[in-house]
């Protein structure tokens, strides 16, 4: 029996009713357009692709191939993206596939219960991203400037004067860290204070992300759309208040709810 | 000097930038990691995903690293450079990592 030459590819789910127009948009396999399917009061937000780019075997080969995985997860993103212009959205996990549209209805049916209750817990509600990153520079500016205020040592000799300088730049340097510590701490206390839900994701690798300086806050907050504003302006208050630690605070978004439609993700 | 603001050059909290205009790794870290897991008909492996965030990670990781120290050997190779071959013959991530991490070993070695 030879393989069906298109499958499905589902990028979301949203309430029926309530997907924004996506016209026109083209899916993770350019050649076909993004659509809905329903079932009952969920829609799936999906898009056929062609097996012979996105079949199990196909899959394998190509998720090691990292523009075509560039490719694939910045189309599947957009998708997401113009959904923010609905109210409730569940991204789904990239290369979500099924055999065909029935295949789609069979899984709203299914998992109906669980999906009405991730839609729920996202309605109003946006992503938002904040990453604080400590440059390098500033904190050895820092750490110049806590240890060169400290008593001079009152040594007599070079060696010894030399010695106490390293200890002396020593504890600065470790009480330097301990402050953006709790600086990173802090920012994301605040900020859980604006969020209906919070969590914390690894830092991310230097070069894959292109950020120069130490990651040592990646946060993910759920945050009411009438609340976006207020958020916002918490995060500047909070960047300027790091700026002489050598802090830099980075907020990106809205993003769909990626972090906050698993089960078991951590409130707060 | 705080980068505030959505990542689009646009200061005002509007809705999201196009995909092209997000940092790549902001991307990855939500669509590979995060989101509802349905099990589709087509059947991927989850384990092998975290693993390919891994060996991303680690694969543009050294490529970065090994591009500012001086070595970029794949940019003239003819089965890496350009998107054609990549395409047809694309280089498993395991083997490039390998590939790199050989030559990053012997590159660090102090110069007699």
């Amino acid at each position: 029996m030879t393989e069906p030459a298109h499958v499905c590819y589902v990028y979301c789910i949203a309430p029926a009713g309530e997907v924004p127009a996506l016209d026109g948009l083209a899916g993770v396999d350019p050649a076909f357009e993004v659509t809905c399917v329903t079932d009952g009061d969920l829609s799936a937000v999906v898009s056929r692709v062609h097996t012979e780019e996105f079949g199990a075997e196909a899959l394998k080969r190509n998720l090691e191939d990292l523009d075509w995985l560039e490719r694939t997860a910045r189309a599947h993103n957009e998708v997401l993206a113009r959904m923010l212009a609905g109210n409730a959205v569940v991204p789904l996990r990239l290369c979500t596939i099924f055999g065909d549209e029935d295949g789609v209805r069979d899984v709203l049916r299914r998992e109906r219960e669980p999906l009405l209750g991730a839609l729920k817990r996202v309605h109003g509600h946006t992503e938002w991203s904040v990453k604080l990153l400590a440059e390098p520079e500033a904190l050895q500016a820092a750490t110049h400037e806590r240890s060169s205020a400290r008593p001079g040592a009152d040594v007599a000799g070079a060696g010894r004067a030399y010695f106490a300088r390293k200890q002396h730049e020593r504890a600065a340097r470790v009480e330097a860290r301990e402050m953006i510590e709790q600086a990173a701490e802090e920012t994301h206390a605040r900020l859980c204070e604006q969020a209906t839900a919070a969590t914390t994701l690894p830092p991310q690798d230097r070069q894959l992300s292109g950020r120069s300086g130490q990651m040592v806050l990646n946060g993910a907050y759920l945050v009411e759309r009438s609340r976006a504003n207020r958020f916002a302006a918490v995060a500047r208050e909070l960047d300027t208040r790091h700026h002489e630690l050598g802090l830099k605070l980075e907020l990106s978004g809205p993003f769909a709810p990626y972090n906050f439609v698993s089960a078991g993700e951590r409130p707060r | 000097m705080g980068a505030l603001g959505p990542s689009s050059s646009r200061g005002s909290l509007s809705p999201a930038p196009a995909g092209g205009a997000s940092n790549l790794a902001d991307v990855l870290e939500r669509v590979l990691d995060k989101g509802i897991v349905i099990a589709g008909d087509i059947q991927i492996n989850l384990l092998d995903i975290e693993l390919l965030t891994i060996k991303l990670r680690l694969v543009i990781a050294s490529v970065d690293t090994a591009r500012r120290m001086g070595i970029n050997w794949w940019e003239n190779d003819p089965m890496l450079a350009g998107a054609d071959n990549r395409r047809d013959h694309p280089i498993p991530l395991t083997e490039r990592v390998e590939n790199l991490e050989r030559e990053l070993e012997q590159r660090s070695q102090p110069e007699t």
